[in-house]
C-alpha cells in the first residue's frame, strides 16, 4: 500500500510538447523527439508518476482505424476500421516508439513510477466501430460487441505487456468511453475485460481511469481488482471515499482545464490546498488531476500544482491521526469528543486554521455531500453542526478569524415575512464553511438591504420568503438595487415560496431548495464569479 | 414524527430528543378559538379575499356554514428554539421548531375531527380544512382571523405582512354541508 502513499502527479504528459520545436504529429512518431520532450518536461516538474505522452487512438489505429494528425492537436480517428487486425505491438511503429521511450525513461528516471498508459477494450472498440454504433449495438447485437471486445482486449493485453517489458512499472488503463455504458451493463462490456487485464499485472500497481460521473459503477470498478481508481474532476471524492476499500488508492481530481490550464496561480494554490486538506486524511489518497492535462497548459501551472500539493501533504502529515479523529467525531455528532480532540490538536501544535479545514469543516462537507446523495438526512447534519461548534468554541480564543474568513454574505427574510428557521440554518452552514454572515433578521425591507450592502459590501445577498405574498418583495428588493445602480452583488433566493422558476423570474443569480444545498450553490457561485476566491 | 424527520436512532441522539420533549411540555401554552358562521357571513367577514378565491368558491360551493379555527402554542417554544440557534445548539433548536409545527397541527387536527364527528352526528357532511395562504386564498385573510380571535387569545399579534404570531399559530376554515344537498 505504501508505494503510492500521498504521491502527486498530473495525468499524462501532454504539455511536454511545449519543450521541443516539433509538433505533436512529429513527437508521436519519433522516439528521440518524444524522449527529449519528456526528459525536459520531467526535469522541470517533480511528478511522482511519469507518462510517455500517450494518445487515445494508438490501439485503434494499430487495429485498422485511420487516424489524422496535426501539429498542435492530439490525433483523432478519421475513419473507423474497414478491416480489423490484431497487431504485434513491436511491429507497430508508434507502439515501438513508446516502448523505446519507456526504456530510456527507465534509465533516466530509475526510481520513479513509469506508467504504461493503455486504453480500455471498450474505448478502443468504440474508436474502431464508431462510438454511437457500439453503444447502439449493446442493445441490438451484444454478441457482436463481445466478439469485438475479445479482440480489443487481446490488443490491450499485448500492448500493456510490451510496455511493461520495456520499462513501465505501473499499468494505467484509461477507458473513457466505458463511462457511457449503462451501469447494469458495465460489468459485462467493460468491467470483466478490465478485470482480466489487471489480473495479469498483479505484481505492479494498476490504475483505472474512467471519465465522467462514475458514482453508479464504483463497486464494479473496485471489482476489477485494480489497485487505484482515478476519478474525473466532476466527482466529489468525499462522496466516494467510503465506497473504496482501504487498499485501493483514491486518485484525483483537480480540474485539468479550469484550474491547471486556465486558472490563476491563486486559484491553483487554493483549489489544490483545499483538495489535499479534505482528502489527505485518507491514507489511500493520491493527488492528481481529474483527466489529462491539455498540451497547451502552462508548465509553471503544472509545477505550481505539484509544489502546492506536496507542501500541503507535508504540512498535514504529522497531524493526520488527530485531524482524522476530530473529523470523525464531528461526523458522528460527538460534541464533547470533538472539543477534546481540538484541545489535543492545539496542544500538539496544529494550526487552528488546519484544525478547522481538515478536521471540523471536512466533516460538515462530507455530511453535505452525503445529504446531496440522499445517504444522510438533515437532523444528522445538524448534530454534526453542533459538534462543529463545540470544537470551534475551543478554538475561538486562539486565532483572529476576522482576516481569514471568506467573502461576506448578507441574509434576511424579506419584508412581510417572519419565518426564519431556514434562513438561520443557511447562516449557520455558511459559517461552518468559513464565510462571514451578516443576518438582518426577519421582515427586512429594501432600504435595510441597501444600507447593509453599503456597510458590509457583501458579495452575495440571500433573500428568504415563506409566503407567496412576501416573495413579491424579493423582486422589489432586486429592482431597488438595480435602480440604485448596484449590480456588483449576487442575489440568491430560497424559502418555501420559491423554486427555480420563481428564482429565474425574479432575476436572482441562484436558488437552492434547502439550507444544505444553499451552501453548495453559494460556494459554486463564488467560484464562478471569482469574487470570493 | 422522529421517523418522518429521519432522526438518527442512536442512544446519544435519543437522549437529546428526550430532553427536548420534556422541555417542550413546559413551553407550550395551547390556546384555541373557533366559531361557526353562516356561509354568507363568512364571505362578508373575509371580503374581498374569500369571494376572489376560486379555491374557496369550490370548497364552500355546497356549504351552508363555515367553521373558523385559530390555534396557537404561544411564544415560549419559538423563543426557546431561537435561543438554541443563537447558542449554536442547532439540533435542539430544529427539533423544538419541528415539534412546535407538529403539535400545533395536531391540535388543529383534533378540532377538525371533533367538528367532523359532531356534524356527522347531526347528519351533516364537512369539507376539508383550508387555510389562508393555500392556493389563491390570500394570506391577508389572516387579518380577519386576528380581529375575531384576539380577545380570546391574548398575546396573538399580526405582522404588516399578515402573518400571525407566535409563529406556531394556525388559522383555518372548514365548511359544513347540510344533508339533502
Amino acid at each position: 500500500m505504501e508505494i503510492m502513499h500521498h504521491l502527486v502527479f498530473p495525468i499524462n504528459a501532454l504539455p511536454s510538447s511545449q519543450m521541443v520545436e516539433e509538433g505533436i504529429d512529429e513527437i508521436l512518431w519519433k522516439a528521440d523527439v518524444k524522449f527529449e520532450a519528456l526528459r525536459r518536461y520531467y526535469e522541470q516538474i517533480e511528478a511522482d508518476v511519469l507518462f510517455y505522452f500517450s494518445d487515445v487512438v494508438i490501439q485503434a489505429e494499430a487495429m485498422g482505424a485511420k487516424a489524422k494528425y496535426s501539429r498542435k492537436m492530439m490525433p483523432a480517428v478519421e475513419a473507423t476500421a474497414r478491416v480489423m487486425s490484431l497487431p504485434d505491438p513491436a511491429q507497430v511503429p508508434r507502439m515501438a516508439v513508446n516502448a523505446n521511450v519507456l526504456r530510456r525513461m527507465a534509465g533516466e528516471f530509475p526510481y520513479k513510477l513509469r506508467a504504461a498508459l493503455v486504453y480500455g477494450p471498450f474505448t478502443v472498440a468504440g474508436l474502431l466501430a464508431g462510438e454511437e454504433a457500439i453503444l447502439r449495438k449493446l442493445i441490438d447485437d451484444p454478441k457482436e460487441v463481445l466478439s469485438l471486445l475479445e479482440k480489443t482486449f487481446e490488443c490491450a493485453r499485448r500492448y500493456a505487456l510490451y510496455l511493461v517489458e520495456s520499462g513501465a512499472n505501473l499499468l494505467w488503463i484509461s477507458d473513457p468511453l466505458a463511462g457511457l455504458i449503462p451501469p447494469d451493463q458495465f460489468w459485462d462490456f467493460a468491467g470483466n475485460f478490465l478485470r482480466r487485464i489487471f489480473e495479469l499485472f498483479a505484481s505492479i500497481p494498476t490504475i483505472l481511469h474512467i471519465c465522467g460521473d462514475t458514482y453508479q459503477i464504483i463497486q464494479a470498478m473496485v471489482g476489477t481488482g485494480v489497485r487505484g481508481i482515478s476519478f474525473d474532476n466532476c466527482m466529489d471524492l468525499l462522496a466516494v471515499e467510503d465506497e473504496i476499500p482501504k487498499d485501493v488508492y483514491i486518485i484525483g481530481n483537480i480540474d485539468p482545464v479550469e484550474v491547471i490550464e486556465l486558472g490563476s496561480p491563486e486559484e491553483i494554490i487554493s483549489r489544490t490546498t483545499d483538495l489535499v486538506s479534505m482528502m489527505a486524511l485518507k491514507n489511500n489518497f493520491v493527488l492528481s488531476t481529474g483527466c489529462a492535462v491539455p498540451p497547451s497548459a502552462p508548465i509553471e501551472n503544472v509545477r505550481l500544482f505539484l509544489e502546492t500539493g506536496r507542501k500541503s501533504f507535508a504540512d498535514l502529515r504529522p497531524h493526520i491521526p488527530l485531524l482524522s479523529e476530530i473529523s470523525r467525531n464531528v461526523y458522528t455528532g460527538n460534541g464533547e469528543e470533538t472539543k477534546q480532540g481540538v484541545a489535543a490538536a492545539l496542544e500538539d501544535g496544529v494550526e487552528p486554521l488546519t484544525i478547522i479545514s481538515s478536521g471540523l469543516t471536512r466533516a460538515i462537507r462530507k455530511g453535505s455531500t452525503m445529504y446531496e446523495a440522499k445517504s444522510c438526512f438533515l437532523p444528522a447534519i445538524l448534530l454534526m453542526v453542533d459538534a462543529f461548534y463545540k470544537g470551534f468554541q475551543a478554538l475561538e480564543n486562539t486565532l483572529e478569524l476576522g482576516g481569514s474568513k471568506k467573502s461576506s454574505i448578507v441574509l434576511g427574510t424579506v419584508k412581510g415575512d417572519i419565518h426564519e428557521i431556514g434562513k438561520n440554518l443557511v447562516k449557520i452552514f455558511l459559517e461552518t464553511y468559513g464565510h462571514r454572515v451578516v443576518d438582518l433578521g426577519v421582515d427586512v425591507d429594501e432600504d435595510a438591504f441597501i444600507r447593509a450592502y453599503q456597510k458590509y459590501h457583501p458579495t452575495i445577498i440571500g433573500l428568504s420568503a415563506f409566503t407567496t405574498e412576501s416573495r413579491k418583495e424579493m423582486g422589489k428588493i432586486i429592482s431597488a438595487f438595480h435602480r440604485e445602480g448596484i449590480r456588483e452583488v449576487l442575489f440568491v433566493v430560497g424559502g418555501a415560496a420559491v423554486n427555480h422558476e420563481v428564482s429565474r423570474s425574479l432575476g436572482a443569480d441562484g436558488y437552492a431548495r434547502d439550507a444544505v444545498r444553499a451552501v453548495g450553490m453559494i460556494e459554486k457561485l463564488l467560484q464562478q464569479s471569482e469574487v470570493g476566491v | 414524527m422522529l421517523k418522518y424527520l429521519r432522526v438518527p436512532q442512536d442512544d446519544q441522539t435519543m437522549e437529546i430528543i428526550s430532553s427536548v420533549l420534556e422541555e417542550t411540555v413546559g413551553l407550550i401554552d395551547i390556546k384555541k378559538w373557533s366559531k361557526c358562521v353562516l356561509v354568507d357571513d363568512f364571505y362578508e367577514l373575509f371580503h374581498p379575499y374569500a369571494r376572489s378565491s376560486k379555491s374557496i368558491s369550490k370548497l364552500l360551493g355546497r356549504a351552508e356554514h363555515v367553521y373558523l379555527i385559530v390555534v396557537t402554542l404561544g411564544e415560549d417554544l419559538g423563543n426557546r428554539a431561537k435561543e438554541y440557534f443563537g447558542k449554536k445548539e442547532v439540533f435542539k433548536g430544529y427539533i423544538l421548531d419541528r415539534l412546535g409545527s407538529f403539535l400545533v397541527e395536531e391540535e388543529v387536527k383534533k378540532i377538525d375531527l371533533e367538528i367532523t364527528r359532531q356534524c356527522k352526528e347531526d347528519g351533516h357532511a364537512t369539507t376539508h380544512r383550508y387555510s389562508p395562504g393555500y392556493g389563491d386564498f390570500s394570506i391577508k385573510a389572516q387579518r380577519t382571523f386576528f380581529d375575531l380571535a384576539k380577545d380570546t387569545i391574548p398575546g396573538l399579534t399580526i405582522s404588516h405582512g399578515c402573518l400571525l404570531s407566535s409563529e406556531k399559530t394556525v388559522s383555518a376554515i372548514k365548511g359544513v354541508i347540510k344533508s339533502g344537498y
